[in-house]
């Protein structure tokens, strides 16, 4: 955990929108100075509501978007400005498992070829480590020689991480990668992920909207609104004990079993927070000082970073 | 708010479904009581889903067997009489929802008409089952959108449903589908797609609403944290069976059936992630398909606790395991008496 794998440094994403040939220029900040490190075998959670800018920053990151400003820097080396070509070389050491993984698995090849591809990529003819890889992710070799078509969304899940382990990579960049399957699916490549990471001593980022999900996989987990990275904590940390009102809010707002529905959050008295925080017009705990600007990711506690100017507040938890 | 001893609002009997091959749905069982919300939780490929369109009568092309049979509502001041849903007449099917029973689903947009504004939707259902006209017509629509909690409903009148955030969609695909104050509501995942505290006011909501108007829901959900935020009681399908039948409270404190107990400790939980699990408990493998289904008891390949005898020997019956005075409790599991905690 002592280097980082990755390492972004005020990340910011915006896109101009320009309402006809002299019309006034419209800027949608959609991720705005994110700064975060995922250590050499560790496990961080990106996890936000829609629109909230994490899947942003994983393109960014993966370097399949170019940020507006900032840094991208995988294993010490400043991946920022690399041309296509020279990205080529070190995409290798990072991969991307998405969604819906039959959207990645061309249906027209078999699994073993693949599996293959990354093999080749990287000039090895023989099938050893295909079948280690395979034996890894839990799958059965007799499988080669099926199409994606003949699996359910699970094991296709399994064989587009087997894949994607085949590059050999120190980095995955898991997006929303279990959101789909069903829960006991759900609960087996989960598993697989942390299994991967002690086993390999993989890092990766993990993307998701499920608080639980993520809780569980994530060694540390940072918490996005709005394009703002507003809180970063160990795990445990962030769920006993969150610093950001707007974690406080997703964590009493997550359904739980045999518990009633939370009450709802009482609103703000302000409505509109313009250059403010942008958590303010919806935070219970805002006051004028809110309204005058965004507050940056500070430390708030031992590896605990929060971006809110009252750090004084005692926000419960789990 | 659920009255067990009154007849059942609706009551399904031996519901089979198929699409020309092999069961997809296989002699379900349930009932759902008078103002009563009821999940019915499962994977995909359980058949909550296909069992909920053929009570509703929306399958195409589908076999149909069994029966749903709802019980009389007080129309225009009489009572009815009770309705077989399964074989009814489209026309006569079309005279029921709306009226009696209504739906929701996951994706409001794909619901809702793009090219009409929501004032538009929403007077075009009135008017089918209801004689208002004029000023009556637009303060109902007004007061409709107020009761699913829309901040500003004259306004939202005006709008075409591309204009609106999806819980805002949710909520006006919800006062659509009670604009004719049904008795019961099919709501098939109507919270999967909204961001979490989105998710938490439209189930506020929900609630909220049968708490004011009596009206019964049929709630489908993989999602057991979700169904344990509403329900009154919960219904387990696996591979196209009930599997468990109980009051939500003693589903979750001591589930019967060991695919229940397996969903449950499968479900990633705020708790254990404070309590340091980096892993879930996952029963192995994955739910058999329609055709692969065999006859005995069809969790048997994935159940920690099967044995030989009883569990491979023949179909378990879903028997009832609740006692005397105690509320309806149902479990399909041989075993249950052995493996009661």
């Amino acid at each position: 955990m002592n280097t980082a794998v990755l390492s972004v440094r005020d990340l910011s994403k915006t896109y101009v929108q320009r309402s006809g040939l002299f019309g006034a220029v419209k800027e949608t900040r959609a991720v705005r100075n994110v700064s975060f490190d995922v250590g050499r075998g560790e496990i961080l959670g990106l996890v936000g509501e829609s629109g909230s800018g994490k899947t942003t920053v994983g393109r960014m990151a993966m370097r399949l978007l170019d940020a507006t400003s900032g840094q991208v820097v995988l294993s010490g080396t400043d991946i920022t400005t690399y041309s296509q070509a020279r990205l080529r070389a070190v995409r290798r050491k990072m991969q991307l498992i998405f969604q819906d993984p039959s959207a990645s698995l061309n249906p027209r090849q078999t699994i073993h070829r693949i599996l293959r591809t990354p093999l080749a990529l990287r000039g090895i003819d023989s099938d050893q480590d295909i079948l280690e890889t395979l034996a890894l992710v839990g799958m059965s070799p007799d499988i080669l020689n099926r199409t994606p078509a003949m699996f359910s969304g699970g094991q296709r899940q399994r064989l587009s991480i087997a894949r994607a382990l085949l590059m050999q990579p120190e980095l995955l960049v898991a997006d929303e990668a279990v959101s789909a399957l069903d829960v006991c699916v759900q609960a087996q490549v989960v598993n697989l992920f942390v299994d991967l990471r002690d086993r390999l001593g993989l890092s990766i980022l993990f993307i998701g909207h499920d608080l639980a999900v993520v809780g569980v996989v994530s060694d540390r987990v940072g918490v996005m609104y709005r394009g703002v990275l507003v809180e970063v904590a160990r795990t445990a940390d962030l769920f006993r004990r969150p610093r950001h009102p707007y974690t406080a809010q997703l964590l009493a707002a997550a359904p739980r079993h045999g518990a009633p529905l939370p009450p709802e959050p009482a609103p703000s008295q302000f409505s509109q927070a313009s250059g403010g925080c942008v958590f303010a017009p919806l935070c219970s705990h805002m006051t004028s000082e809110c309204l005058s600007r965004q507050p940056d990711l500070s430390e708030v506690g031992p590896a605990h970073q929060s971006a809110c100017l009252r750090t004084e507040l005692q926000l419960s938890g789990v | 708010m659920t009255d067990r001893n009154a007849a059942p609002l609706l009551s399904v009997r031996n519901l089979t479904v198929s699409f020309g091959g092999p069961d997809i749905v296989d002699d379900l069982s349930f009932d759902i009581g008078q103002g009563e919300i009821v999940a019915l939780v499962g994977e995909s490929g359980s058949g909550k889903s296909v069992g909920s369109l053929a009570v509703m009568g929306l399958l195409e092309n589908a076999t149909i067997q069994g029966s749903a049979c709802l019980s009389g509502g007080v129309g225009s001041g009489e009572q009815e009489a009770s309705t077989e849903l399964i074989g009814l007449p489209a026309r006569r099917l079309r005279a029921l929802r709306g009226r009696r029973i209504s739906m929701i689903f996951q994706d409001p947009l794909s619901s809702l008409d793009p090219l009409q504004t929501i004032g538009g939707q929403i007077r075009e259902v009135l008017k089918a089952h209801t004689r208002l006209t004029g000023v009556a017509l637009h303060s109902r629509s007004i007061a409709l959108l107020e009761q699913v909690g829309i901040v500003d409903p004259e306004g939202c009148l005006a709008l075409l449903p591309q204009r609106l955030s999806g819980g805002m969609r949710q909520r006006v695909m919800i006062a659509l589908a009670i604009a004719a104050e049904p008795d019961l509501l099919f709501a098939d995942e109507p919270t999967t797609a909204l961001d979490v505290t989105v998710q938490a006011q439209v189930l506020r909501l929900l609630k909220g609403l049968r708490d004011q108007t009596g009206m019964a829901m049929v709630f489908i959900t993989h999602n057991l944290a979700v169904a344990s935020a509403i329900a009154d009681r919960v219904i387990v399908l696996y591979a196209g069976q009930v599997v468990e039948d109980a009051p939500a409270d003693v589903f979750f404190r001591r589930p019967a059936m060991p695919y229940s107990r397996a969903l449950l400790s499968a479900a990633p939980r705020l708790e254990a992630v404070l309590a340091g699990y980096g892993h879930l408990e996952a029963p192995r493998g994955q739910v058999p398909s329609p055709g692969q289904r065999g006859t005995a008891c069809r969790f048997a390949a994935r159940c920690d606790d099967v044995r030989d005898t009883p569990c491979l020997a023949s179909m378990p019956p879903l028997v009832s395991i609740a006692a005397n005075g105690e509320a309806h409790h149902t479990v399909r599991c041989a075993r249950w008496e052995e493996l009661a905690p």
